[in-house]
């Protein structure tokens, strides 16, 4: 009877020392906090393989603890625990400011494309407004915008990886409006035109020079006109074009502004557009070329050469049928400067053109 | 010796006493994971996150504690029942929560819809009313080319709500929304600028 209740005793005894655990170490409850700050940090999608490793670290320690609870309290030793814990602590501490850092690259890496795909759309806009393929070029320039608020909206809220998704096809719409835009203008890039618009420019501010005359220059790229007077620059102003402005007239209601060696064949103080200068379009080469384009097919049956192409006033915003239009104020000042006879050149881009350069890069 | 067997006889009856009765709580556990699934199924990770991520943190120290009790001599599963029976009722009372959290979302998302299909009209009136000339050609057909373009961009926001999409579908309308304030506002401009301006008053006779 007495080994009876020695033996209650031992397992009473027993029962009673292991209600006395040793604490558990702090660092456990630590790295609870610290993962639940890398997922709410996004280290699960921004640096999802190192995030992997630091949970299997955290989940083996974890079980170490589980593994070492389990044991009887007089053969619990926390710590190897710690130890590992307080290295899962240093790995979390490390992955978080990886992470941190990652996001930080991520956002300024969306802002500047996203920077860069605003400069591109303005560009294009801009040369949408000048061209015939302008409207549908615009469509996809519009798509491309609202998707590049859709990723601006995603940046602010944190949601970098959806915005970067996003940011990848905004390009494709970019490049759908950059193409429609470029066929018209792939003269723009070729060299050996550009080259003889430079030197027809470069002829007439020589006469203006030689002759002590007035000489007119219109860029069209550049949207400019400039006067120069015995060679010397007089003054340069902005202008307006048709919406096929930016191609070489070939035929009547093409939209387009003639390319060429014009002179002014008269002057009209009173015109619907304010104030006038006819130049003399159709000129000898023009008419070459229509007949050319005609006997190739390239001119539609019953279609003239046109005609009556003039700079005028009534605002550099306009959108003429082919003509060069200029605020009133400007017209105004080269008026009295030019006269019957005062070459006008016409040329697409001047070689020294940004716009050229830009399109150049754009295309 | 007789007395050495019956000692061992009774310690091993305790500790057939202790681990018998504590069988691990399978049905708890699966009740728990099945209520943190259906959360999950509503939507918990996009419309309660913070939530959803504390109640699977929570799932996860519970099955913890089953594992650590199952690893004892002594098993007691009280704990771990505990936890399992919490998680559950969160998850549970989470679930109203989530839908809530998602019928608000849809409802945003189609104010923002709304909001963008007026916009979208407005700016269409306005441009019937905006000054036609040589000046304002070029103007109308990059606002109508813009216009178009919204226009067909509004059904992508219906399709996002469709498929319950709503935050994204509030961020398409609100784009659209945004661009097509943008031409109206433009277009007031334009029709401000040509609206005729009143004749000044005579300025009064000096005496």
């Amino acid at each position: 009877m007495q080994n009876w209740l020695k033996a209650i005793f031992l397992v009473l005894s027993l029962s009673i020392a292991g209600c006395k655990a040793p604490p558990l170490p702090p660092e456990a409850k630590e790295a609870d906090i610290q993962e639940n700050s890398l997922w709410k940090a996004g280290a699960p999608i921004y640096a999802s393989e190192d995030y992997q490793r630091y949970k299997e670290s955290y989940r083996q320690a974890k079980n170490r603890l589980i593994k070492e609870r389990g044991k009887f309290v007089w053969f619990r030793k926390y710590e190897p625990v710690q130890l590992a814990l307080r290295n899962v602590l240093d790995e979390g501490t490390r992955l978080l400011e990886k992470v941190e850092k990652e996001k930080e690259t991520k956002s300024s890496q969306i802002t500047s494309q996203l920077t860069s795909c605003k400069k591109r759309i303005n560009s294009i806009k801009k040369l949408s407004l000048i061209t015939p393929e302008g409207k549908a070029a615009r469509f996809f320039l519009m798509r491309a915008e609202l998707m590049l608020h859709e990723v601006e909206l995603m940046q602010q809220k944190g949601d970098l990886i959806a915005a970067e998704e996003k940011l990848k096809d905004i390009p494709t719409y970019i490049k759908d409006a950059e193409s429609l835009i470029a066929s018209p203008l792939e003269r723009y890039g070729d060299e050996d035109v550009i080259k003889i618009w430079k030197k027809w420019v470069d002829e007439a501010i020589s006469e203006s020079r030689k002759k002590g005359t007035v000489a007119i220059i219109v860029s069209k790229l550049d949207r400019t006109l400039t006067v120069y007077k015995k060679g010397r620059l007089l003054g340069t102003y902005s202008i307006g074009l048709s919406r096929n402005g930016l191609s070489d007239k070939l035929h009547a209601g093409d939209y387009a502004t003639p390319e060429g060696k014009y002179q002014i064949i008269k002057k009209l103080p009173k015109s619907k557009f304010y104030k006038a200068f006819l130049i003399n379009y159709p000129n000898q080469e023009d008419i070459e070329k229509f007949n050319l384009a005609k006997k190739k097919g390239l001119v539609p049956a019953g279609v003239s050469i046109g005609g009556l192409i003039e700079i005028h006033g009534g605002g550099n915003d306009s959108l003429t049928d082919g003509c060069i239009s200029l605020e009133n104020k400007d017209m105004d000042r080269i008026f009295d400067l030019a006269v019957v006879g005062t070459p006008v050149i016409i040329v697409g881009a001047l070689g020294n053109s940004d716009k050229l350069s830009l399109m150049r890069d754009g295309f | 010796m007789k007395n050495i067997f019956r000692v061992i006889t009774l310690m091993v009856l305790v500790a057939f006493f202790f681990t018998a009765c504590a069988k691990q709580p399978t049905q708890e556990m699966d009740n728990a994971k099945a209520a943190v699934e259906s959360v999950k199924t509503a939507g918990a990770e996009i419309y309660a996150k913070d939530e959803f991520k504390k109640l699977n943190d929570d799932l996860t120290a519970a099955l913890d504690e089953v594992t650590a009790q199952s690893k004892k001599l002594f098993k007691k599963y009280g704990k771990a029942k505990e936890l399992l029976a919490k998680v559950k009722s969160d998850a549970d009372a989470l679930l109203p929560v989530v839908a809530q959290k998602k019928e608000e979302a849809k409802k945003a998302a189609l104010a923002a819809q709304s909001e963008a299909t007026a916009a979208v009209a407005e700016a269409k009136e306005l441009l019937k009313k905006a000054p036609r000339g040589k000046g304002t050609k070029a103007d109308i057909e990059a606002f109508t080319a813009d216009l178009k373009a919204l226009d067909d961009s509004l059904p992508e926001v219906q399709k996002a709500i469709d498929t319950e999409n709503y935050l994204g579908a509030a961020d398409k309308a609100k784009a659209i929304k945004e661009k097509a304030t943008g031409i109206s506002d433009q277009i007031k401009k334009a029709i401000e600028k040509v609206k005729p301006k009143p004749a000044a008053k005579p300025a009064p006779k000096k005496k």
